[in-house]
This record gives structure tokens, sequence and C-alpha cells, in this order.
């Protein structure tokens, strides 16, 4: 069983970490260093590692915990040039990312190639995860329809985070990729969103439903090629 | 006062209304005590380290260290160690200026282990 996994930070470690303590294997995609300012939430950098790409770091970290953990690096960007090369060959792919250009690449790529994607996101006080199977349940544009314009919903630089919420919303993430590829079963994932306002504890699973003109998964699809030629900037 | 490594290790908590430099200060003079060093116990310890609890008051259990800790505190070089010795120094890797103390100031019973309980723990300091 092999995964990959898109971000190293907040929501990408604990989710990595189930993930081969269940003896899945997991290639983990990120460009990015590690910066002071992740310390207070991504649990596998420490002081010393400041600077240290963080793909390369994680995997290292998992490997100190299993030492037969299946965990590999590439420290690059997942984009619109090199999505569905990156993601074929995988079992699923989990987008621990922090952005949505990225989060509605990897939802587009994984509906095309069939692939199921776990989706999580964490900001301020609030979580979510949704498991998306392509053809059997909801993707990212049947529940949200688009990207928002840029600057509408303030990034995690902007906005913060609570730290633990991230520990929360990757197990999660691993807990929905595991019922997909280990038990083939969705359970309540198949319909709902699980969420979670960490401010007043209230936990919810959100029903959701396909949309059958869904640019991306629906049954338009076919007759729409518009993504692949003009679809989200990234 | 923050430190001015304080205010950049927790900024994205201090960005957040509900926290701000004077809660994550709240949080910082807290001691938390973890009943328990099973699984779900050395979760809720890394979670709390890492929101910047300043201390936690841990049991003295010394029974050997597993050799697999899905918590993803111990590492697999711990296995055999007194427990409490080899949770200490990781913790200090998730929150180097983190302090144990035998009196703590937040009970945690009835709250559950890992980073829900973390989570809880941090809403219950702020919201007090
Ligand atoms: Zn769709």
């Amino acid at each position: 069983m092999k995964a990959l996994l898109l971000g190293a930070g907040g929501l990408g470690g604990p989710a990595a970490l189930s993930l081969v303590a269940a003896g899945v294997e997991v290639t983990i995609a990120d460009p990015d260093r590690v910066d002071p300012t992740n310390l207070s939430r991504q649990i596998f950098f420490g002081d010393a590692d400041v600077g240290a790409p963080k793909a390369d770091t994680l995997a290292h970290a998992l490997r100190e915990r299993f030492p037969l953990a299946r965990a590999q690096a590439i420290d690059v960007r997942f984009s619109r040039d090199n999505a569905a090369a990156l993601a074929r060959g995988f079992d699923l792919v989990l987008d621990a990312t922090d952005n949505f250009p990225t989060r509605f690449l990897a939802n587009d790529v994984c509906a095309r190639l069939g692939l199921p994607l776990i989706h999580g996101a964490a900001l301020g006080w609030l979580g979510q995860v949704l498991a998306i199977a392509p053809g059997r349940t909801p993707c990212l544009r049947c529940v949200f329809e688009g990207e928002p314009p840029v600057g509408e919903v303030p990034a995690c630089a902007q906005a913060g985070v609570i730290s633990p919420l991230v520990g929360v919303v990757g197990g999660w993430m691993a807990q929905a990729a595991l019922a997909i590829v280990r038990d083939r079963a969705l359970g309540r994932w198949a319909n709902a969103m699980r969420t979670l306002d960490g401010w007043s504890g209230v936990e919810r699973w959100v029903p959701v439903g396909r949309d059958p003109l869904c640019p991306a998964c629906g049954l338009a699809r076919e007759g729409n090629r518009a993504l692949d030629r003009e679809g989200a900037e990234c | 006062m923050l430190t001015d490594g304080q205010v950049d290790r927790f900024s994205r908590q201090i960005l957040l209304r509900e926290v701000g430099g004077s809660g994550q200060e709240e949080l910082l003079a807290a001691c938390v005590r973890v009943e328990r060093l099973d699984e779900a116990g050395r979760a809720l310890a890394l979670w709390l380290a890492r929101s910047g609890i300043g201390a936690l008051s841990l049991p003295p259990d010394r029974s050997p260290a597993p050799a697999r800790d899905a918590a993803g505190l111990l590492l697999a070089s711990d296995a055999g160690r007194p427990l409490v010795d080899a949770v200490r120094e990781r913790l200090s890797f998730h929150a180097p200026d983190l302090a144990f103390r035998s009196a703590w100031t937040v009970e945690s019973d009835g709250i559950p282990g890992g980073p829900e309980g973390a989570l809880a723990l941090v809403r219950r300091i702020l919201r007090a």
C-alpha cells in the first residue's frame, strides 16, 4: 500500500506517523524548509532542524521511531507541471498542504486519475477532513464549488492556528486513509465531512453530496476538459 | 513577558484572538498534570509541550519504555529505558524550555489523551 503525502508540516507529520505505524509506505512531498514559526505545531522538527528540508527531516524522524518504516522524501512542489506524473502509481493521496490552489489541483488530478484523496485543513480553531473516492463520493469541488478569490480566506500566516488542532486533524486524515486503503470501507467518511471547532470542542459530521454537474468528478466531466487546459493557477 | 524566541515560536497561536500574547503567557505559566505515561498520555504530553504549556507533572513510572511508540514521542532506541527518563528527554526535543514539577496547577482528569486532550486543556486554561 503506497500513499503520496503532500505537505510535511503540521498535518502531514501526524498523518505520516499513523500511516507508517500501520505499515503503509509513504512518499512525502514538500519543497519547504523548517522555519522557527513551525515549531509550535510541526512535531517532528526541533530547534536544530531550522533551515533543513522538511520532507527529508520528517522521513528521518519516522525511521527513528519505526526502523522498518517505509518513508521516502521528495523536495518538490506539487504543481500543474508535475502533479499527474507524481501521483501516478500511488494507491491514494493525502493533501496536507495549506493553500487553495494546491488543494484544488490535487482534487482535479486525483479525480482524473481515479485516485482516492484525503483532504485535510486546519486554520484558526477550525479543522476539517474530507475523504474522496472518485466517482463514489463528493469531491472538493462538489462541496466547495471552487477556490475562494485570492485574499478572501486568510492563510495560517495571517489567521494563525491552535497547535494541537493539527494533531487531531492529521490523525483523522490517517484514519480516513486507512478506511479506504486497508478496510476498503469508507463508513461515515462516505457522505460526510468531519469537522471540529476547537474553541467550542464541537465535532460534527457534516453531510455532503455529489454535484452531478461538478466539473471535476460529475457527469459533465467527460464532455468538459476545460480543467485540463485552464484549471487552477498554481 | 514573552521572549523574542517565544514570540517567533508561538506566533501562529498568538495571532488567534482567543490566545494573544497574554494567553500564550498563561499557557507558559501553567503546569499540567499528566496522569499516565501510556501511549495516550505520551501523545498528550507531546502536544501540551508543543503548544507552549510551560511545565508538566509526570508520574514516576520507571517501567521499561516500549520499542514502538505510536504517540511519536519515543524513539526505537529508547526501548527498555525507564519510561519517565525517556519521556522527559524526548519532551525536551519538543519544547527545550519545558519544566518538570511535582506540583501541578491544572488537573487533567476526565481529559482524553493525545492532541484532543491537549486541545481541551489549552481551551480550559484560556477560558479560565
Ligand atoms: Zn466533484
